[in-house]
């Protein structure tokens, strides 16, 4: 009697869980929106922590080049995130220092403080997403942060395969009329959720393009290494590289304070 | 060359645990030299200097250190030509606190070209306000102690063991106010009872930054602290100072407000020759950083001034305000950067306008020229220095 129901009960939830499993899995290869591919982006895995130095290459259309060095830390607090940012080069403002704390929420300004080590001072700015390019780059400072899924509608247009990767190319559009982007174009990389390859559109059409040009595993984590961005209209290109990339070290909450901005020391 | 005792003590110490480990000191540091012209005739060089800053740093687990020299050449008067210390400490960091320990610049406040809770360090006016900022503030000898292990607070504790007044323009120089030379003021002796001490607390929290300060210090400016016929008549004056400090962000603005209260400042006395009045002041500002976006700055402050007991046995007026603007714009990728900042008194209606060019000709080398422009009354604080009017160039290599 007891094996009989038991056997009863399993048939019909062996066929529930057999369902379920060719339904997700058919959601995710043929259903998946565009929504749902840039939360899939959003959530990929990237340590609760961070420890990289990054390296700007700023080229100009006669080929002059610039450089710009930063030293950043990252930390999660749960959705929203906390980073500094120490520059080293050029000499001239070697040492001015870069705090955010960056809320996921979208209605919520961020907080912001830049240490000038010429005037010994923290000062607080703005911590309104802006339009402006981060030390010259290519890179807007909203290009850099992270930017909440839902401030963008985002649509599956189709999926390619971009030099060898399988992708997903998700059109999103700024839900914020007034955003410098009218729309961007992202190629996601199915098998990691990373972007491969943005275009940028603003009103005068295509502005400019991010390509991702070295991903590797470091830590656990997919990582991209190394990447540019190509402005169109200006022939102007950013490269930007990372190395001494750390994950998970147990950066302190210390760290992440106006405190030490102000002292070279950490602890 | 000036070697100041617990700067030179620390640098020595921290120098000498550096090379124990056998590390190579990093050097930074610039080149620059600046030139400025008089715009009326007779069209006399006001200032030209060329100047060499080195730095260097070292640090090894909780500890480190930091050292800069400064070595300038007046070209207009060798005898100013120069090589001083110009900062260096020691750093240690605890669980939870830290201290800073020697020759330094601490910085109060969050006001842009004025001062009212900044008061700990005292001013180079020998250029009088022609200067950079960061050119302008003297360092002073101090132990720096902060506690930083209650959460959003923190608790910093400055010690200043001997006084060190601000630097005036000598008695040949055209930023002099009046005529002939002064006598030198008597400072307070080098004991500890004339030390100074201050005290802040701060919070840095989200959409709010706030701090409240205390200090016991020497207003940094001589005043006459007894008639013109005594044979001492210039000194100094013991001041308390109580300060708070606001920056709050509203979306593209950021809203600043300081203010001050000091128990002793000295104003001109109505009676001819008799010692200036002390008087407690108070000293507020209100101001706003505007951030719109593609590369602007805007900058806009009021700062006012009221003695307390004003019962006219002094000059001075019972209330002054200022007003300055600022507006800042980069172009051309942050290659050039144009800005111009005036500042305004109410009371006399003169004024005091910079402007600036700084073109980033490479990485790390800097062209920059512009104009300190002075008008309004001869009465005023920046209208008596209308003849020195003046343009000038710099050029400023950082490595």
């Amino acid at each position: 009697m007891n094996r009989r129901c038991v056997r009863q009960l399993s048939i019909p939830l062996c066929t529930l869980l057999i369902g379920m499993f060719f339904s997700v899995s058919w959601v995710h290869a043929q259903d998946i929106s565009g929504r749902d591919i840039m939360v899939l982006v959003d959530e990929c895995p990237d340590g609760d922590d961070r420890i990289s130095e990054l390296s700007m290459t700023l080229i100009n259309r006669r080929g002059r080049k610039r450089i710009r060095q930063v030293v950043s830390w990252r930390k999660d607090y749960g959705k929203d995130t906390r980073k500094l940012m120490r520059f080293k080069k050029p000499a001239d403002v070697a040492g001015t220092a870069f705090l955010s704390w960056d809320y996921d929420d979208p209605d919520k300004d961020d907080d912001r403080w830049l240490y000038m080590p010429a005037l010994r001072n923290t000062r607080r700015i703005s911590g309104e997403a802006t339009n402006d390019y981060f030390m010259g780059t290519d890179f807007t400072y909203d290009d850099m942060g992270d930017r909440n899924v839902d401030e963008d509608t985002h649509r599956l247009l189709r999926e390619e395969t971009l030099e060898g990767v399988d992708c997903w190319v998700v059109e999103s559009v700024p839900v914020d009329p007034t955003d410098m982007y009218t729309k961007k174009i992202n190629w996601i990389d199915k098998e990691k959720d990373l972007p491969l390859k943005t275009e940028y559109y603003d009103k005068d059409g295509h502005l400019k393009t991010y390509t991702v040009d070295t991903v590797e595993k470091i830590g656990g984590f997919w990582t991209v290494t190394a990447m540019r961005m190509e402005n169109n209209v200006e022939h102007h290109t950013t490269l930007m590289t990372f190395r001494d990339v750390r994950y998970d070290t147990g950066l302190k909450d210390s760290q992440f304070k106006v405190n030490a901005l102000t002292r070279g020391l950490r602890r | 060359m000036r070697v100041v005792p617990l700067a030179a003590a620390a640098c020595a110490l921290l120098l000498a645990a550096t090379w124990a480990g056998a590390e190579q000191l990093p050097f930074a540091g610039y080149l620059e030299t600046r030139h400025a012209v008089q715009v009326k005739s007779p069209h006399e060089f006001l200032a030209s200097e060329t100047r060499l800053r080195l730095e260097t740093e070292g640090s090894r687990d909780d500890a480190a250190f930091f050292a800069s020299i400064n070595a300038s050449e007046n070209h207009i008067d060798e005898e100013s030509s120069e090589v001083t210390l110009h900062e260096g400490y020691v750093d240690y960091a605890g669980d939870g606190w830290d201290v800073r320990a020697g020759r330094q610049i601490i910085i109060w406040g969050n006001s842009d070209g004025l001062q009212v809770t900044d008061v700990l360090c005292p001013s180079d006016l020998t250029e009088y306000a022609t200067r950079d900022l960061d050119e302008i503030r003297m360092p002073i000898d101090a132990v720096n102690l902060r506690y930083t292990g209650s959460g959003d607070l923190t608790i910093e504790t400055v010690l200043i063991p001997f006084f060190e007044p601000a630097k005036l323009p000598e008695a040949d120089s055209p930023w002099r106010v009046g005529t002939g030379p002064d006598p030198t003021p008597t400072e307070p002796d080098n004991t500890l009872e004339n030390g100074e001490v201050g005290v802040r607390a701060s919070w840095f929290l989200p959409g709010v930054d706030l701090t409240f300060s205390w200090a016991r210090l020497w207003n940094d400016l001589p005043a006459q602290v007894a008639a013109d016929t005594d044979p001492e008549p210039l000194g100094y004056r013991r001041t308390s100072f109580a300060g708070t400090t606001v920056s709050v962000p509203l979306g593209s603005l950021v809203l600043r407000g300081e203010a001050a209260w000091f128990s002793s400042a000295s104003f001109p006395a109505a009676e001819q020759g008799a010692p200036d009045i002390e008087k407690p002041l108070i000293k507020a500002i209100a101001g706003c950083d505007w951030y719109p976006g593609e590369n602007w700055t805007f900058t806009v402050q009021t700062l006012g001034e009221h003695i307390v007991r004003h019962n006219g046995d002094t000059t001075q007026d019972e209330d002054r305000g200022l007003v300055t603007l600022r507006v800042a714009k980069k172009l051309f990728r942050e290659k050039l950067e144009l800005s111009d900042m005036g500042y305004v008194t109410l009371n006399d209606g003169d004024l005091f306008n910079r402007f600036e060019a700084d073109v980033e000709v490479t990485d790390g080398f800097h062209a920059m020229a512009g104009a300190d422009i002075f008008a309004g009354t001869r009465s005023g604080i920046y209208g008596r220095y209308k003849d020195n009017t003046q343009v000038w160039v710099k050029a400023k290599y950082s490595f």
